[in-house]
């Protein structure tokens, strides 16, 4: 009686999900697979395309996402990695998950353009400091500019990731991706302002 | 309305095609700035080269623009934006910041 129940595994548990580690594809990838559904280049589509895992307003995120396998840096790097691979390669982000609902994708696409403005305000704001500030000694200005068009530089790498990662999340029905990076950005803008503010007082003198 | 079109009612297309449109804004404040950094302080064979690429790289963001704006007005429930198109269009804002980098160490 009890020797027979560990041999056999449970029929119930063949499902679409039992060798899955992940929690959402199981779900939303039944419905979406959709050949030829659009092409997002020239943004055609067959209509009646649009569907999603958007119900009744909110997402259905996947039910407790199971922590990561192997938590770390490591991990992150090989994330990162993956994600760069899919900036060029974008057959493979379609192929995973539902399409959302195109609103989402164009949101998304406008918080990623928000922070490529915000790259490129950076960028203006090290020519800037370049040009506008001819006062200065020639360190602390090139120093100066060199910092804020590296953090446009790194603003920018991380708009298009952040946005890739969105993407992904959006198709498989997760949450999104929680960032540090508009705190770590903060910071830096409130550093190179006090510096600029200590410059400005001190460095027209020396 | 024509009817064969279903315009959204919170205009999400229109506001996509703006957002593109203030990005196109910045980097060509961005070209002018860059212009002015090599074109002050002496003529020199690397600052004007410099500032051609700046050029291009802002003529490369506003044809990304330009193809996307008419792909969002061409399809009433349009795409989601290709990864290549994302890639290069912060391809060109890497640029104009390299770019940039040897025109503000070379001043």
């Amino acid at each position: 009686m009890a020797a027979s129940a560990p041999a056999v595994p449970a029929p119930d548990r063949t499902g679409p999900c039992a060798g899955s580690s992940r929690a959402g594809p199981g779900e939303t990838g039944q419905v979406g697979q959709v050949p030829g559904g659009g092409d997002a280049v020239t943004g055609r589509r067959a209509p009646g395309a649009r569907r999603g895992t958007f119900l009744s307003g909110r997402w259905r995120a996947a039910p407790a996402a199971p922590p990561d396998a192997c938590p770390g840096r490591v991990a992150g790097v090989i994330e990162f990695v993956r994600n760069v691979r899919l900036w060029f390669v974008p057959e493979d982000v379609r192929q995973e998950g539902a399409t959302p609902d195109y609103r989402f994708s164009l949101a998304n696409e406008r918080t990623f353009l928000a922070w490529l403005r915000t790259a490129l305000a950076l960028i203006g704001g090290g020519f800037a400091v370049d040009q506008f500030l001819p006062d200065l000694r020639w360190g602390w200005r090139v120093g100066l500019a060199l910092a804020l068009l590296a953090a446009g530089v790194l603003c920018a790498l991380r708009a298009v990731n952040h946005w890739v990662r969105c993407e992904r999340a959006m198709r498989r029905g997760e949450d999104l991706p929680v960032s540090r990076f508009p705190a770590l950005l903060g910071l830096v803008v409130a550093v190179v302002a006090v510096a600029m503010v200590v410059v400005v007082l001190v460095g027209w003198e020396g | 309305m024509t009817g064969a079109r279903v315009r959204d009612p919170g205009l999400q297309p229109e506001r996509t095609r703006l957002a593109w449109r203030r990005t196109t804004l910045s980097g060509a404040v961005v070209a002018v700035l860059a212009g002015k950094t090599a074109l002050t302080g002496g003529v020199s064979a690397a600052g004007l080269v410099a500032c051609a690429l700046c050029c291009v790289c802002w003529l490369g963001l506003l044809g990304l623009a330009h193809r996307r704006i008419r792909a969002l007005a061409a399809a009433s429930a349009p795409g989601a934006l290709a990864p290549r198109y994302a890639s290069a269009a912060v391809f060109c804002t890497v640029a104009l910041a390299v770019c940039g980098t040897a025109l503000v160490v070379r001043g």
